[in-house]
């Protein structure tokens, strides 16, 4: 660990998903610096990693934002060799699946942007340096209110097509980000048979241009109740008793959970949209900084945000410390997907599991298993994020 | 695309021209005479980018121009880039530099008449900008171009208006709608990918067919222009990237004997707006590869491997393919930049 002094100072960029005040206080503790947390929403904080690479030491995002990033200067490869628990990253981020049989997914499976080749471009070959370490992941899908059951047919499956059906307009709420957000209306509008794509994470010009023919006819029928950027304003959309439907984040629902707000989180036959998060270093540290921005990096796979994190829903890349400091009744719940044997806290200590509850979807292995599509920056991003900002103006 | 885009409309242009007294002989002599009469003096930095925004013209005829000032030792090669312009008389103190930009050109000739140098028509006076105004907005969405606001904006008439318009649809920046409205943009990944497939299929071939008449001290300098930014590339700057861009793809082609194949190769070049639009918004931003893939290219046309030098330039150009869609993605964090007033966004 690198020597500190009372002014070594830490600043890190992200989102609300990982920059967990619990998290920034245990490392602080832990590694003896000063840690600052810059939280934006996703889009911005991307647009910040972009244009502003002086203005942070640690970035942490998800992996689809890597390849932007990298591509703009603003960050610098990580050398495996300083990371102690290399050898522990699950086959997730290395291989591209955890289980040999599991889905691969569309979309930017975050194997393909971890590591740097020698012409510094990124690509799934090993070599000694990576773009971003990988850290929490998850795979989502969109919650629910249990009496939209009453509108069901008998046997009706869980399925993204949900979403748009006009069965609960004017009752839905959406994710504005494009990344995630045009792929999660592009599964349910695959999922309702109202659009075929070749490859929903690399759309083309004119899947794009339909998608959106759709979406416009959706908003002007009323089928959107509102659109949400971050983790607290989804709460709030979703505490609106004439909200029923949305694509939710794992922690929403457990915040929800815990204000006693009845919802399911779904697990569509389709399958989910897969996330990873990574850290990655400014291509602008001080050397001195980097030695500290390492002990970050290695302190993140060493237990304690693992810990955290899960309690908030998410999986960690590195399972064995995580195991370590989760209570045997919080991993069964969590990763094994057995019943809840006691009461389980979230990040900040309330009650959101209790006794009994099971969660959706099952286990770590049987849900990462099953992932249709990847968070997904693709060739035509640009084009789609335009079409994406002047539909969310209209 | 100003300087890649006009070099290459600069250089076509040139070599059809066929007038009786060539481009750089005019700005050669106009400079021999400037220095000799005392007008540019000793230490003077003479360098290729100022010198062509001067005299509003392109690179290739100041280059040859300057060749010629060196010859008549009347300037002097100076390290790095550029030439220095040498003191009259025995003395062998070197003076020192003045740095000649294209503001220090005017103050030292007033507004000059260039019309001298100028031998474009009307719609070629202003097409350079007008190219320039709507390759900048391509990658931000797709917009109708007003033909009488593209009048009024440069006061030509509308013949001017439809020459410039239909050069643009020839350089595939604009296109007619089914209602008869130009049309511009958006760029998109798919367009780069088209366009640089074409590339590989023609540029090679190109390089590899005039492999036996370029000049062996030539393709010496240009190499030597790729390994000095590659040794020295803390220092690179866009000046000298545009150098070595247009040493590969403009300079070494003009003497194509097959002239369709050029223009198609010159009026292909759409993918800059978005390597264009990356510097400006991101700032200088090199990719340490490219003077190593160009350096690999010269050095089989300096063995006189044709071959060998065209499955280079192949290779350089499925990674500038690669590296441009992924700056194309980047953009997409950045706002619509401020348009110009003849252009109207659709979406």
């Amino acid at each position: 660990m690198a020597a500190t002094s009372k002014k070594d100072t830490l600043r890190v960029l992200g989102t609300q998903a990982t920059l967990l005040e619990p998290i920034r206080r245990q490392a602080e503790a832990d590694l003896g610096v000063k840690i600052v947390y810059e939280v934006l929403d996703g889009v911005s904080a991307q647009q910040k990693a972009v244009t502003d690479p002086a203005s942070f030491d640690i970035y942490d995002q998800w992996f689809n934002s890597a390849e932007l990033v990298w591509t703009a200067g603003s960050l610098q490869p990580i050398e495996l060799g300083r990371i102690a628990l290399w050898d522990k990253v699950s086959d997730l981020t290395k291989k591209g699946r955890l289980t040999a049989h599991a889905k691969l997914g569309q979309g930017v499976n975050p194997v393909s942007r971890l590591y740097v080749k020698s012409d510094k471009s990124l690509g799934p070959q090993p070599s000694d340096w990576i773009s971003m370490l990988p850290t929490a992941h998850n795979v989502d899908s969109f919650g629910y209110h249990p009496k939209i059951r009453r509108d069901l047919r008998p046997d009706e499956p869980e399925s993204w097509a949900w979403l748009l059906d006009k069965r609960w307009r004017g009752k839905v709420a959406i994710l504005s980000d494009p990344a995630i957000g045009a792929v999660d209306i592009a599964l349910a509008l695959q999922a309702g048979g109202r659009l075929e794509f070749d490859d929903i994470g690399n759309m083309t010009i004119e899947e794009i241009d339909a998608l959106f023919a759709l979406l416009t006819e959706l908003r002007r029928s009323g089928h959107f109740r509102a659109t949400w950027s971050s983790i607290p304003e989804s709460v709030r959309v979703m505490e609106r008793s004439n909200v029923l439907l949305a694509n939710l984040w794992s922690p929403a629902i457990t915040m929800l959970r815990a204000k006693h707000k009845s919802l399911v989180y779904a697990s569509p036959v389709e399958g989910y949209r897969g996330w990873h998060s990574g850290i990655g270093l400014s291509s602008h540290l001080e050397p001195k900084t980097r030695d500290l921005a390492y002990d970050y990096l290695n302190w993140w796979l060493s237990g304690p945000a693992g810990a955290i994190v899960a309690r908030q829903g998410y999986y960690m890349s590195v399972l064995d410390t995580t195991k370590e400091q989760l209570s045997p009744e919080e991993w069964a719940y969590w990763y094994e997907g057995a019943p809840a044997t006691c009461d389980l806290c979230d990040p900040g200590g309330s009650v959101v599991v209790r006794a009994g509850e099971l969660r959706d979807g099952g286990s770590y292995w049987k849900r990462l298993s099953n992932i249709a599509v990847w968070n997904a920056v693709m060739d035509e991003h640009n084009y789609l994020v335009r079409r994406w900002n002047e539909f969310l103006l209209a | 695309m100003s300087v890649r885009a006009n070099s290459g409309t600069g250089a076509v242009a040139q070599a059809e021209t066929g007038a009786a007294r060539p481009l750089y002989e005019t700005v050669f002599g106009f400079l021999r005479d400037q220095i000799v009469a005392g007008r540019l003096p000793p230490g003077g930095v003479l360098q290729e980018g100022p010198l062509a925004s001067f005299f509003k013209v392109s690179r290739a005829p100041v280059r040859r121009a300057l060749e010629k000032l060196n010859e008549a030792r009347l300037i002097a090669p100076r390290d790095g880039r550029g030439y220095v312009i040498r003191p009259g008389g025995p003395s062998r103190r070197s003076p020192a530099e003045i740095r000649l930009d294209s503001e220090a050109l005017r103050r030292l000739f007033g507004d000059l008449d260039t019309a001298e140098f100028d031998r474009s028509t009307a719609w070629e006076r202003i097409y350079a900008a007008a190219e320039a105004e709507v390759a900048a907005c391509l990658p931000f969405g797709t917009y109708r171009v007003l033909e009488s606001s593209l009048g009024d904006y440069f006061s030509v008439s509308r013949t001017v208006v439809r020459e410039v318009l239909s050069r643009l649809r020839d350089r595939r920046l604009v296109e007619k709608d089914r209602r008869s409205h130009w049309i511009a943009g958006p760029l998109t990944a798919r367009m780069v990918s088209e366009n640089y497939e074409i590339r590989r299929l023609l540029e090679p071939r190109a390089l590899v067919s005039v492999a036996d008449s370029l000049e062996p001290a030539a393709i010496e300098a240009m190499l030597k222009r790729v390994v000095t930014l590659e040794q020295d590339f803390a220092s690179a700057d866009s000046e000298r990237i545009e150098q070595i861009e247009e040493d590969l793809h403009v300079t070494c082609l003009l003497g194509l004997k097959n002239r369709t194949m050029l223009s198609v190769i010159s009026d292909n070049q759409l993918p800059f707006i978005v390597n264009q639009a990356f510097r400006r918004h991101l700032g200088l931003h090199i990719d340490e590869s490219i003077p190593r893939e160009h350096r690999l290219v010269f050095e089989q046309l300096a063995l006189g491997a044709k071959a060998a030098a065209g499955a280079a330039l192949e290779a350089h150009l499925l990674a500038s393919e690669r590296r441009t869609i992924a700056q194309l993605k980047v953009l997409s964090v950045f706002p619509e930049p401020e348009i110009a007033p003849y252009l109207l966004r659709i979406h």
